[in-house]
C-alpha cells in the first residue's frame, strides 16, 4: 500500500481557496492525489487535449478523475463538460460535478451532458473533507475503469 | 359571416311596407266607399228623373190602351223600362191605395185580375200625395228603394200616382268589381313597395355588413383590419371611427406586448440575477466556514504559518463578500433609483471621470485621451458618468504589459445615432466572448481582481436609456473597443 502510484485528479477550479479546500481534504484523508488545477474551463481543455503549454504528454497525463465547477470565467463547467463527454479518448474520464450550486436547473443541465455525478460543496469543511473521502473512495479506489485501472485487489 | 339574429334589413322593409299596405288599404277603402255613395246617388238621380219623365207616357198609355188593348199598353211599359236597368218593377196604383197595375206579374195571365193588392201605411200616403216621394226600405244587406210619383194630369186631377222599384243589385255587382279591381291593385302596390323596401334596405345595410365583417375581425386580433366605406353619410361616419378605434387598438396591443417582451425580459434577467448571487455568494460563504474550521485545526497543530494564511483567505472571502453585496445593491438601485434626465455634455462628463480616476490612472501610468466632437446625450448624469468610469476602470484593469497604456474616449457616427467608444490598447478580448463580457459576475481572467459586476452595471445602465452596448476586438493582446449608443439630447 505504501508504494501505492499517485492517483492524478484534474481540479478545474478559478477560486484559489476552494482548491486549497479540495487539497487539504483530500490529504486529511490520506488520499495519495497529484491535484492538477485548471483556473478555466479553457484551460482544462488546452490540458485534456494536450494543447499549448500542455502540448507534452509527459506533463499532461490522463486524470483519473476530473473535478469540475460549474462557474468558471471565459467557459463554464458546462461547455467543458460538453466537450469532454463529446471526446471519444475522453469520454471514460469519470467527471464529477462540484459547485456551489444548488439550482435543479443546474443539476438538469449537468445530467443532460453526461455528467457522472453532481456534488454540492458543504459549507462546514468537516463535511466537505467527508464528501472528499467519499469521493476518493469511491471514484478512485472502488470505481473501476476500462483498461484494468482499479483496487488492485480486484485484479 | 354570421347573420343577425333580426336584421336591420328585414326591420327596415318590414315596417316600411306595413306603413305603405296601411297607407293603401285606407285609400282603397275610402276608394271603394265613396264609389258605393257616388253609384248610389247616381241610380238614384236617373232612377227619380226616370220616374219623372215616365210616370206622364206610363198612365196615359194605361188610359189609353189598358181596357182595350193590353198589347199595346205592355210594349209601352216594356220599352219605357228597358230604358231603365234599375228600375225593376213598376206598378200603378190608385189614391185610394188600389193596385191597378203591378209590372212584376206582367207575364201571368193577362189582364191581371182582380187587382193584384192594396198599399198601406206609408205608401198610401206617398201615393195620395202631389210630389214624388222617396221611400226607402230593407235592411244594410238588402236595401230597397221605392219612388212614388204622381201622375198630376194637365188641369189639375190625381187620380193615379206610379211605384217604380228600384235596384241596387247592379250597384252591388259594380261595386263589387270595383273593390275587387281595388284591392288587387293594393295588393300588388304592397308587393312593389315591399320589394323596394328590401332594395333599398339591401342598399343602406351593405356597408354595414362590412362593419360588421371588421368589428368582428378586430374582435378575433385582426387589429391592422381597415374598413373601406365611402358613402358620404353616417354610415362613412362610423366607419371612420371604427377604423380610429382599430388604430388605437393597435397601438395599444403593439405597447402592450413591448411591455411584456419587457417584462418577460426582465423576469428572466432577474432569474439569472437570483442565481448568480445565491451562487456567487455561497463561494465565499464555502470559503469563509471553510477555513474557520480549519482554523481550529491549525491551532491545534500549532501551525503559525498557516493559521495567519488561512486567516488572511478568511478576511479576503469577507472583503469579496462586502464588495458583492454593494455592487448588486448598486446594480439594483439601477433603474429603480434615477436622477431625473437631463442633457449631458459627454465631453464633459468624460474630463469628469478622468479627474475621478486620476490616482488609479496615474498609478497604472494610463493615458486618457478624450476626443473632440462628443456628443451631448439625454439622461442621468450620475448613471451616465458611472459607465465611462467603469468602462475607463477596465482599461486600466485590462491594461496590457507591453508599451504605453492608452485609454481613447470619442464618438463616431452610426447607423441610429452617434457611436460613443472606449478604446485601450490592453489585453483584448476573443470574440467567442464578447456577450459574455457584459454578464453578472462574469470574469475572463480570475487573476485580475473584481466582482464580475462592472460591465453588468454599465450594460443595465446603458439598457436602461434605452442605449446599446457591445465591445468589438480583435483577440487577445489586440486591444478592445467598449461602444455604446445613447437618445442624443433634443
Amino acid at each position: 500500500m505504501a508504494d501505492r502510484e499517485e492517483l492524478h485528479v484534474l481540479l478545474v477550479e478559478d477560486n484559489p481557496d476552494h482548491e486549497e479546500l479540495v487539497r487539504r481534504a483530500f490529504s486529511d484523508c490520506g488520499a495519495r492525489v497529484r491535484l492538477q488545477v485548471a483556473r478555466h474551463g479553457e484551460e482544462a481543455l488546452d490540458y485534456l487535449f494536450r494543447r499549448g503549454e500542455y502540448g507534452d504528454a509527459e506533463r499532461s497525463p490522463r486524470p483519473r478523475l476530473i473535478l469540475l465547477d460549474l462557474r468558471l470565467p471565459r467557459m463554464d463547467g458546462l461547455e467543458v463538460l460538453a466537450e469532454i463527454k463529446s471526446s471519444p479518448e475522453l469520454r471514460a474520464i469519470p467527471t464529477v460535478v462540484l459547485t456551489t450550486s444548488e439550482s435543479d436547473h443546474d443539476v438538469a443541465r449537468a445530467c443532460a451532458q453526461h455528467a457522472n455525478s453532481y456534488l454540492v460543496k458543504p459549507v462546514e469543511f468537516e463535511r466537505f473533507e467527508a464528501l472528499i473521502g467519499d469521493v476518493e473512495s469511491y471514484w478512485l479506489t472502488l470505481n473501476r475503469q476500462p483498461g484494468g485501472v482499479g483496487p488492485a485487489g480486484a485484479r | 359571416m354570421r347573420r343577425a339574429r333580426r336584421s336591420l334589413r328585414t326591420r327596415l322593409a318590414g315596417v316600411l311596407a306595413a306603413l305603405v299596405a296601411l297607407l293603401l288599404l285606407a285609400n282603397a277603402a275610402w276608394l271603394v266607399l265613396s264609389a258605393r255613395q257616388r253609384m248610389r246617388e247616381r241610380i238614384e238621380t236617373s232612377a227619380s228623373l226616370f220616374a219623372t219623365l215616365a210616370t206622364g207616357p206610363i198612365c196615359s198609355a194605361y188610359e189609353a190602351y189598358f181596357e182595350s188593348g193590353h198589347l199595346k199598353f205592355r210594349q209601352v211599359v216594356g220599352d219605357l223600362l228597358a230604358t231603365a236597368p234599375d228600375v225593376t218593377r213598376v206598378e200603378i196604383v190608385d189614391v185610394e191605395g188600389q193596385v191597378l197595375f203591378d209590372s212584376g206579374r206582367l207575364n201571368e195571365s193577362w189582364p191581371a185580375r182582380p187587382p193584384p193588392g192594396r198599399l198601406d201605411g206609408i205608401r198610401l200616403e206617398a201615393a195620395r200625395r202631389l210630389e214624388p216621394t222617396t221611400l226607402r226600405g230593407g235592411d244594410a244587406a238588402a236595401a230597397t228603394l221605392e219612388i212614388v210619383s204622381p201622375w198630376v194630369e194637365a188641369w189639375g186631377r190625381h187620380r193615379l200616382s206610379v211605384v217604380y222599384s228600384v235596384s241596387y243589385a247592379k250597384l252591388r255587382e259594380e261595386y263589387q268589381r270595383y273593390a275587387r279591381a281595388t284591392l288587387a291593385f293594393t295588393a300588388v302596390s304592397i308587393l312593389a313597395a315591399a320589394l323596394v323596401g328590401l332594395a333599398l334596405a339591401r342598399r343602406l345595410t351593405r356597408p354595414l355588413a362590412g362593419l360588421t365583417e371588421g368589428a368582428r375581425e378586430i374582435a378575433q386580433g385582426r387589429f391592422g383590419r381597415r374598413l373601406d366605406v365611402r358613402t358620404g353619410d353616417e354610415l362613412q361616419t362610423v366607419a371612420e371611427a371604427f377604423n380610429e378605434m382599430a388604430e388605437r387598438l393597435d397601438a395599444t396591443r403593439a405597447e402592450r406586448e413591448r411591455l411584456i417582451d419587457e417584462l418577460e425580459r426582465r423576469n428572466a434577467e432577474l432569474e439569472r440575477f437570483t442565481y448568480t448571487v445565491s451562487h456567487d455568494l455561497r463561494s465565499p460563504l464555502v470559503t469563509v466556514r471553510g477555513f474557520v474550521d480549519l482554523l481550529e485545526k491549525d491551532v491545534a497543530a500549532a501551525d503559525p504559518g498557516r493559521t495567519a494564511a488561512d486567516l488572511d483567505r478568511i478576511r479576503r472571502a469577507t472583503v469579496t463578500m462586502e464588495e458583492l453585496l454593494r455592487e448588486l445593491l448598486e446594480l439594483s438601485r439601477i433603474g429603480r433609483v434615477m436622477n431625473p434626465p437631463e442633457r449631458v455634455s459627454l465631453d464633459q462628463l468624460a474630463r469628469q471621470a478622468v479627474a475621478l480616476l486620476h490616482a488609479r490612472l496615474r498609478a497604472a501610468n494610463v493615458r486618457v485621451d478624450v476626443r473632440p466632437g462628443l456628443p451631448s446625450v439625454h439622461g442621468d448624469r450620475t448613471r451616465l458618468l458611472e459607465v465611462l468610469q467603469n468602462l475607463i476602470e477596465n482599461a486600466i484593469k485590462f491594461r496590457s504589459g507591453q508599451g504605453e497604456p492608452v485609454v481613447e474616449v470619442g464618438s463616431r457616427p452610426g447607423p441610429d445615432g452617434p457611436v460613443i467608444y472606449v478604446r485601450d490598447n490592453g489585453v483584448g478580448i476573443d470574440p467567442r466572448y464578447h456577450d459574455r463580457v457584459f454578464a453578472l459576475f462574469e470574469r475572463l481572467d480570475p487573476r485580475v481582481e473584481g466582482t464580475g459586476v462592472g460591465l453588468a452595471l454599465v450594460k443595465r445602465i446603458v439598457e436602461v436609456h434605452r442605449g446599446r452596448v457591445w465591445v468589438e476586438s480583435e483577440g487577445a493582446g489586440r486591444g478592445s473597443t467598449f461602444c455604446f449608443t445613447l437618445p442624443e439630447a433634443p
